[in-house]
């Protein structure tokens, strides 16, 4: 076996969104099917689902997972018989498909780990896939022995039937490798995976079962392929490719298709007469070709562009574009006016081409089209990705050097002002601009769609519901929302468990809630949603809710609180108990949740990424947790407060207000210091004493108003420095424990400064108060 | 087989560490106090933009003396993270023979759960600190 390990990150990204591409789809593939919904949208969901089960066989069989490709490939008849109406949508079959999809997964996972793709068991599903498949047509026995040639034509039928929505001009595509190439087989492949996502492939030399098996080991590939993008753009994406060396892309003609295409847009013959003696009139010509081009699908360029440049023009001064376009004439005169050294613009409609130039009269001449002129298709059609992918490792690294920058900034900007020179405040000043700028669109392009979180979670929540009896109707809202990527990948596991929590102990069993008038299935949402410099995620069900009382009694029972704290909580106060580490309140420990794991695990981690969760709940009408997360965490604002001779850092987000505190005005209630702002009672900590650093009273003193959540609370200190960018720094496994710090930061002279973390400080909800 | 380690004094004993954990040597830095950390943390300080922890090994192994600037930060690496260690001093990098190295046993007192054995070379005693277990954080 050749070496492909280094495919091997790429093979798994991509299996794990064609995973829950499918899961998604097949989701909403029995959604519609319920509801009754349109033929067209489930052919086209099953289309989706099959393109995207046919690649994983295919990827993981060039890999060398046969294990995972048989799966894939099981999973594939099953969709096929499901295209072809042999087998019905039912739960059973969508509960089939995500088993399959789960042994997929797990397949992944193994491989990740480096066990490969055989501890999987799968016998058990490729068992009920051909009951499925045989209880629905005994006739399809034989189809298990060759199952790949039977697709094939499937396939291709499929393939005729899509033609007529994909828009696109139909290509030869010719590659060639170098002799000794070396994996061929793969290349050849990772070929046919790009033609694929760019549009249909009708045709492929080899068969493209060979190509897809590995198998194949010519030295050139042919495919016909029906795609939107242009040919340079074909061109450019397989020549990517190593090992390719050359690459003949052909219109073919002939396509009914083009002719719809082009019926839509205006054809116009344009001659550009150039003043004769411009010295520039070349490049000018081949600047208005370039011009052009972005505005329609030009269809030909007389003289060749390439001729043009020479300044190899008509008479010296004349050239003629056929140009498809919905753009007006006036439009294209004065686009093309624009350019200097332009002494005439004559545009008539239709191909007039021959009226200039006789000789030019058949369109598709071959050799043009893979020369720079040709064939940009409209571009509002086309959508291509203008995407690159980069390692997370190095978005980190360019994080962390702009941290240091910032750090270093600070140290500038220090001895900037002790020297006083003018000029030099001024280029730092510029250059703190630039800087800040190169922070953001690093924080920028850090940021990641939650969908990439989200998108796993319709299927899970289907299962749950599943395996715990309840109906379950899960809907998301905001996927698109992004945030930082580290948040992003604690996000996920605190959302299994906030939903976990929802399926299991927030919505009823479909009796129960219709004993109570609800509608038999129970409603779970899932929420993102942008607020200012931070994101919102709510989880919302409309279950049992969380009663207070018990949870009161559930607190005592567990020594969290005592009777008489109980007595005087305000019910807001005791669903907050929920975050208590040691609290659960699952009745029974079900496999599903109650493991151990409680919300203030949940909060701790919401802690760590600085923010805060809240939860508000209605007994019998449903539950909703409120997260609210910054956008992007490694560099925060944060004032800076003294007390002694020690610095801290406060994140700004954390605070409410700073107010000056007299000592006069402070009250003292049940031996604790309170004071009263806006008719609102608010206890005041001293900052020393809370970090043990000795305490000189004194008549006045700054204090930070925060909010716990629950509760207000005012920090005494020293004094107020001043505001400023921070970047956090962990403070290391070590240090882990340590309660009350979200990590340090250093300052521009050097100092290492602690940045304090509100709720850990003041160790979870009103339980230390 | 040979090992070499890179002696270091505490009080009036000499102990040394595997010298393929040690990143350096460096005289006493700044360090910033961290609240509620372990008694033997000293706190946190700044090596070329990183903040590594620093924990007073003279503390940890039952030295309460006062720390004075005199003293030297060892850095090592535990468990890929990089922490410090005070000690008085940092003599020099010795080559100790396995066979010379001896087992603990119950001839010293206090923090044997530290020491991995105990080396004699010429007239010295070398204690040889067990850094998997001084890394292992549940001791912090």
């Amino acid at each position: 076996m050749e070496d492909l390990s280094q495919y091997l990150d790429e093979f798994l990204a991509d299996a794990r969104d064609r995973i829950d591409s499918i899961s998604n789809a097949v989701i909403s593939l029995e959604e519609i099917v319920k509801k009754g919904g349109e033929e067209r949208e489930k052919r086209d969901l099953i289309d989706q689902i099959f393109r995207d089960a046919h690649t994983l066989k295919g990827t993981a069989a060039t890999m060398g997972f046969m294990r995972l490709s048989e799966t894939a490939h099981k999973m594939e008849n099953l969709l096929d018989a499901v295209r072809n109406g042999e087998i019905d949508i039912t739960p059973e079959v969508v509960d089939l498909v995500i088993d399959f999809l789960d042994a997929i997964e797990k397949m992944i996972y193994d491989i990740e780990a480096g066990s490969g793709d055989e501890n999987v068991d799968v016998d058990p599903l490729f068992e009920k896939a051909d009951k499925l498949l045989k209880g629905n047509s005994s006739s399809k026995e034989g189809r298990e022995e060759k199952p790949h040639q039977d697709n094939s034509e499937k396939e291709t039928t499929a393939i005729h039937e899509e033609v007529s929505h994909i828009e696109g001009n139909k290509y030869h595509i010719k590659v060639l490798f170098h002799d000794d190439a070396q994996l061929k087989n793969v290349r050849a492949f990772l070929v046919l995976t790009d033609l694929e996502e760019i549009g249909e492939i009708i045709d492929t030399t080899p068969e493209r079962e060979i190509i897809e098996e590995g198998n194949f080991t010519g030295s050139s590939l042919e495919f016909t392929v029906i795609t939107p993008i242009s040919p340079e753009e074909i061109e450019k994406k397989i020549t990517r490719h190593p090992e390719v060396k050359e690459v003949v892309v052909e219109n073919v003609k002939e396509n009914a298709q083009e002719e719809n295409l082009e019926e839509k847009v205006n054809e116009y013959t344009i001659k550009i007469t150039m003043e004769k003696e411009a010295p520039l009139k070349g490049v000018r010509s081949f600047l208005i070709v370039q011009d052009l081009k972005k505005i329609g699908n030009l269809k030909k360029v007389f003289p060749e562009p390439d001729k043009l440049e020479k300044e190899e023009l008509i008479e010296g001064k004349d050239f003629v574009v056929l140009l498809h376009t919905n753009e007006n004439k006036d439009n294209i005169k004065q686009l093309i006016l624009k350019h200097p050294d332009v002494e005439k613009v004559e545009i008539l409609e239709g191909n007039k081409l021959s009226e200039f130039h006789p000789a030019d009269k058949n369109k598709a001449d071959k050799s043009e089209i893979k020369k720079p002129t040709p064939q940009s298709s409209p571009e509002r059609k086309v959508k291509i990705s203008k995407m690159i992918k980069v390692d997370v490792v190095h978005l980190d690294k360019l994080m962390n050097l702009v941290g240091e920058l910032v750090i270093n900034r600070g140290r500038l900007e220090q001895i900037a002002e002790r020297l006083g020179d003018r000029e030099l405040l001024e280029t730092l000043s510029t250059t703190s601009h630039l800087m800040t700028e190169l922070q953001d669109e690093i924080m920028k392009m850090r940021l990641t769609p939650v969908a990439e979180v989200f998108n796993k979670f319709p299927r899970m929540v289907r299962k749950l519901a599943k395996e715990l009896g309840k109906e379950v109707e899960f809907t998301m809202e905001g996927s698109d929302i992004e945030v930082d990527r580290t948040i992003l990948d604690k996000l996920g596991d605190v959302l299994v468990h906030l939903l976990r929590n929802a399926v299991d102990h927030g919505i009823e069993p479909p009796e129960e809630r219709i004993a109570k008038g609800k509608p038999r299935a129970g409603k779970v949402e899932l929420i993102a949603r942008r607020e200012k410099s931070h994101i919102l995620i709510i989880v919302r069900d409309d279950g049992r809710g969380i009663d207070p009382e018990k949870v009161k009694k559930k607190a005592i029972e567990k020594g969290l609180i005592s009777p008489e704290q109980a007595a005087e909580m305000r019910p807001e106060e005791a669903i907050n108990l929920i975050f208590l580490p040691g609290f659960s309140t699952a009745e029974k420990v079900t496999d599903v949740s109650g493991r151990g794991v409680g919300m203030d695990v949940v909060q701790d981690v919401i802690k760590t990424l600085n923010g805060s969760i809240s939860v508000k709940s209605e007994v019998g009408k449903g539950t909703t947790f409120i997260l609210k997360l910054p956008i992007s965490m490694a560099i925060i604002q944060a004032l800076l407060v003294r007390i002694s001779n020690e610095t801290y850092a406060i994140p700004i987000n954390n605070i409410l207000e700073t107010i000056d505190i007299k000592q006069s005005k402070l009250k003292s209630i049940g031996g604790k210091k309170v004071i009263v702002l806006r008719d609102e009672i608010i206890p005041v900590f001293m900052l020393h004493e809370l970090f043990g650093v000795d305490y000189l009273e004194k008549d006045k003193f700054p204090a930070i108003v925060v909010d716990l959540g629950a509760q207000k609370v005012a920090i005494g200190v020293d004094e107020l420095l001043n505001k400023k960018d921070i970047v956090i720094k962990s403070l290391g496994k070590m240090l882990s424990n340590v309660k009350g710090f979200a990590g340090a930061t250093i300052l521009g002279d050097g100092r290492v400064v602690l940045i304090i973390d509100i709720n850990s400080l003041f160790g979870g909800i009103s339980g230390g108060l | 087989m040979e090992l070499q380690f890179v002696a270091f004094s505490i009080g009036e004993e000499e102990y040394c560490i595997d010298i393929s954990k040690v990143r350096e040597v460096k005289e006493m830095l700044p360090i910033t106090r961290v609240p509620q950390a372990p008694d033997d943390v000293e706190g946190i300080v700044n090596l070329r933009g990183q903040v590594i922890p620093i924990v007073n090994l003279k503390k940890k192994l039952g030295y309460y003396g006062e720390n004075s600037q005199d003293d030297k930060i060892i850095l090592v690496e535990l468990e890929n993270e990089i922490v410090g260690f005070i000690v008085d001093d940092v003599s020099d990098v010795i080559t100790i023979e396995e066979k010379e190295i001896e087992s603990p046993s119950g001839i010293l007192g206090l923090s044997t759960q530290y020491i991995k054995g105990i080396a004699k070379k010429d007239d010295r005693l070398l204690l040889i600190l067990d850094l998997d277990k001084i890394s292992s954080l549940k001791h912090f």
